[in-house]
């Protein structure tokens, strides 16, 4: 009886949550904010990609919380998947190999993924893309090897090298934009460039290298522990 | 004409949930969960929001399903059947 009850009061939230998407009027004009990045945004950071500008810069506070809360949520499964590793390690067998499809296919495909992460990477000012989303694919490559040769991995050693080291570099980019620029993570502390040029857009692409480097070298670090747990 | 192809993936989306909650096979579920995020990220691409798409497209569909597919093994390893 109580749960028909709830049923049927999670149903009447939902119509009455969902019920301004029926009526809503879109909205025509941007807000002051948004036109100021639309209007001003090439111009004052140099990168064509206004998403990126936006979340490298303009809100470049923002994707900073979000590499930590990604670093804490790696720190995070760290933590509880380490105590587990002594009592595992009495059982520990060989894991079955892959097939040579996958093998094969792994072998291919890595390097190629590979260069579409750091492609995506270090052309987020450009065109679609950005450090977050190379470093994804950059572990996703990866991931295919780590599925491919179980046995396989990185050394320890160098994710973390990679990931503090990137970590690092970001908050050293942010405090030199406070040193030298404006405000902290200023990236206009480099030459801007022209607007469309690899080299452009200030400290931009510095910053999508260290996101990009440390968001897959976390991603990475996490898939590897859960894969040693599930082994 | 993009309407049409947003309802469609919309509807495929819905249809790859439902499947998702009532199949009985795990591995079914988390592979439709999996579509799930794929379909997400095509729906992003067409409303033009490439950066999203690829996100969603790499964590959504590719780092889950992963994620998923390991902790599978593990139930698979302590006992558990691959049936519900």
């Amino acid at each position: 009886m109580i749960k028909r009850l709830f049923i049927v009061l999670l149903l009447a939230v939902t119509v009455y949550l969902l019920y301004p998407l029926a009526v809503l009027t879109p909205q025509q004009t941007l807000g002051a904010a948004a036109t100021h990045v639309t209007e001003n945004g090439v111009s004052e950071l140099g990168a064509a990609n206004l998403v990126t500008s936006v979340i490298v810069s303009y809100r470049g506070l923002d994707t900073l919380g979000e590499v930590t809360v990604l670093f804490l949520a790696t720190a995070g499964v760290g933590f509880v998947l380490f105590r587990r590793r002594e009592e595992k390690a009495v059982k520990s067998t060989t894991p079955r190999a892959a097939s040579e499809f996958l093998q094969t296919g792994a072998l291919l495909l890595w390097p190629l993924i590979v260069l579409l992460g750091l492609y995506v990477i270090l052309h987020g000012h450009l065109s679609p893309g950005g450090g977050f989303q190379g470093g994804v694919i950059l572990a996703s490559a990866f991931l295919l090897v780590m599925l491919a040769f179980p046995g396989a991995a990185l050394p320890d050693s160098l994710r973390h090298a990679m990931e503090s080291l990137s970590g690092l570099a970001y908050v050293g980019i942010g405090l030199a934009g406070l040193l030298l620029g404006d405000y902290f993570l200023d990236t206009r502390i480099l030459p801007m460039g022209a607007v469309g040029q690899l080299i452009s857009a200030g400290a931009i692409p510095l910053i999508s290298v260290a996101i990009g480097l440390k968001v897959g070298a976390e991603m990475v670090t996490i898939l590897g522990h859960l894969r040693k747990e599930a082994s | 004409m993009t309407l049409v192809l947003l309802i469609a993936l919309a509807v495929m989306m819905l249809g790859a949930a439902v499947f998702a909650v009532i199949t009985r096979e795990l591995m079914a579920a988390v592979l439709a969960s999996g579509m799930i995020g794929l379909l997400a990220s095509v729906i992003y691409l067409v409303l033009a929001a490439p950066d999203v798409a690829m996100t969603e497209a790499a964590i959504g569909s590719g780092l889950t399903t992963v994620v998923f597919l390991l902790a599978l093994r593990r139930i698979k390893q302590l006992g558990g059947s691959d049936h519900d």
